[in-house]
């Protein structure tokens, strides 16, 4: 009785002792929360480790300065249209920033002869100190839309110096996507000032819209290249599953709507075709979907592991997607940070360490870090 | 009285069916205009697709619980409202119940497809309300569950 005993507190103490270790997982990253009640914040761009311009959908552009997140919104920004997934949203720091101080938004905008309709906007404004000054129009879709949904409004600098910008489909204006005289759905590429690059594939094509890159797209909330350049990944929100991570290339369609891996949200069939000739395939594709609404490719230092995997925020369930590429090709898919809600986007800072942003009228915004 | 709930309960799912069917219609006519291969065969296992999504099967996902299908769910709401002020109508004004029931379904279907645009932002959750004639045609399933209904109605009554 006394050996029963005793076996039986050898392996309750055996277990108990297993599962602390176990909890005791210890990860290699922390997380702090640089600023807070951010109202809505989308987009985050890094003057410096210590200066960073953050957007907020309800229309003002702020700046933590010093880990410090300054009263006073920068002054200048032009009046954005908040409403439904509209508002000032986009940022990117002109790849010359240093010496023309030159930044870029994008936010919806109503119309100013007809209120009811509204379109995505992208402007450039020198920062002079806490004030934008010299607005100038970059690009305005159209035509406008009724509705408050799929702006896309992300942006990135290609190595060119030329500049692409995502707008969405306008949701009610899907079949659009597919026809090349207007910007619903569409990966535009202006210069930097506005004009349009002569080498934009549709330039020399009757009645299209000279300034689009690639079409066939839905709602497009991320777009980065790679360390070199030369590789840009680009991520949009499908309906009911069918969200996409796809590689963009000049003058390339990616099928929306005609083919999708979604369907609606009524349930109903988009489209029962999942592929066709002359349309893309995603690199990636989620079902059901995760709502990707931001990307960074790693190229840091902080985080040697990591280098060279993209990173993308996801609204549902509220987590980052590490995708590890090899070869071009995605080869697995870790996630990471589920525990601090709808991750609006994430960014990394010139010094390696991650930033992100959630998606809350009190948004936050995190700093991840290496443990040791 | 189980005959009017059966009764009541077909003409939901014929409502929900027909629009489940203009939706696919819809869609299938715009692919067959892109040179999708949109061939007999697609045409009828899109609609029995969309007719088991959007009339059958639970919504799984939005809510932390299985829900009802949505399109049917607001259909019952719109044809219990309309019909039961039909109803009441019928007593004081003298017009055949098909056409009567017909009405009522048709005003469910336009208050339905003209209130989810102010609901949503714009957006019109059943793609093929996006336009006036899809509107419109939506609003004619309305009033053919409906007749269906004041058909059946006035068969057992008469």
């Amino acid at each position: 009785m006394k050996t029963l005993k005793k076996i039986s507190l050898i392996s309750i103490t055996y277990f108990l002792c297993l599962s602390i270790f176990a909890n005791h997982h210890e990860e290699p990253y922390k997380l702090e929360v640089i600023a807070e009640d951010l109202s809505f914040p989308w987009g985050i761009a890094f003057i410096s480790n210590e200066e960073i311009l953050i957007t907020e959908k309800t229309g003002e552009l702020r700046l933590i300065s010093q880990g410090v997140l300054l009263p006073d919104p920068i002054s200048g920004v032009p009046e954005s249209l908040f409403k439904g997934q509209g508002g000032l949203e986009g940022i990117v720091l002109h790849p010359n920033f240093e010496n023309n101080q030159y930044i870029y938004l994008s936010f919806s905008e109503a119309d100013k002869s007809n209120k009811k309709l509204n379109t995505l906007r992208v402007i450039r404004g020198k920062l002079e100190g806490t004030s934008l000054t010299g607005v100038e129009t970059i690009f305005r879709a159209s035509p406008s839309r009724k509705t408050a949904n799929h702006y896309g409004a992300k942006m990135v600098f290609l190595k060119d110096g030329t500049l692409l910008i995502t707008s969405g489909d306008g949701f009610n204006y899907r079949e659009e996507a597919q026809k090349l005289d207007n910007h619903f759905g569409k990966i535009i590429r202006v210069n930097d000032d506005g004009t349009i690059p002569q080498d934009n594939p549709f330039t020399e094509t009757p009645g299209a819209k000279p300034e689009i890159w690639s079409y066939g797209h839905r709602n497009l909330q991320g777009i980065v290249t790679n360390s070199d350049g030369s590789v840009v990944y680009e991520h949009e929100h499908g309906p009911r599953g069918g969200d996409e991570l796809n590689i963009i290339e000049k003058g390339k369609n990616y099928g929306w709507p005609a083919i999708t891996y979604g369907i609606d949200y009524s349930g109903a069939l988009i489209s029962p075709f999942k592929e066709k000739e002359g349309m893309e395939q995603p690199a990636k594709y989620w079902v059901p979907s995760i709502a990707p609404s931001g990307m960074t490719h790693y190229d840091g230092d902080l985080f040697p592991d990591w280098k060279g995997s993209l990173f993308i925020s996801a609204l549902v369930p509220g987590d980052v997607r590490r995708l590890d590429i090899k070869d071009g090709m995605i080869v697995s898919e870790e996630i990471l940070f589920n525990k601090i809600g709808r991750i609006r986007n994430i960014v990394t800072a010139p010094d390696g360490s991650l930033f992100m942003v959630t998606d809350s009228n009190k948004g936050k915004l995190y700093r991840v870090t290496p443990n040791n | 009285m189980i005959k009017k709930i059966l009764f009541f309960l077909l003409s939901i799912l014929l409502t929900s069916f027909l629009v489940g069917a203009q939706t696919t219609i819809v869609n299938l006519m715009w692919l067959s205009s892109v040179e999708m291969p949109v061939t007999l065969m697609v045409l009828i296992s899109s609609l029995f697709q969309d007719f088991y999504m959007l009339s059958l099967s639970p919504v799984v996902g939005m809510l932390p619980v299985s829900i009802p299908p949505l399109l049917p769910t607001l259909i019952l709401l719109g044809f219990l409202i309309s019909f039961s002020f039909t109803w009441l109508a019928l007593k004081w004004v003298k017009i055949e119940k098909k056409y009567a029931y017909g009405i009522a379904g048709a005003i469910a279907l336009f208050f339905i497809v003209y209130l989810m645009p102010v609901v949503f932002f714009g957006v019109d959750m059943l793609a093929g309300a996006r336009t006036p004639l899809g509107k419109v045609s939506l609003i004619i399933c309305g009033y053919l569950g409906g007749h269906f209904m004041g058909s059946k109605l006035n068969k057992t009554e008469l």
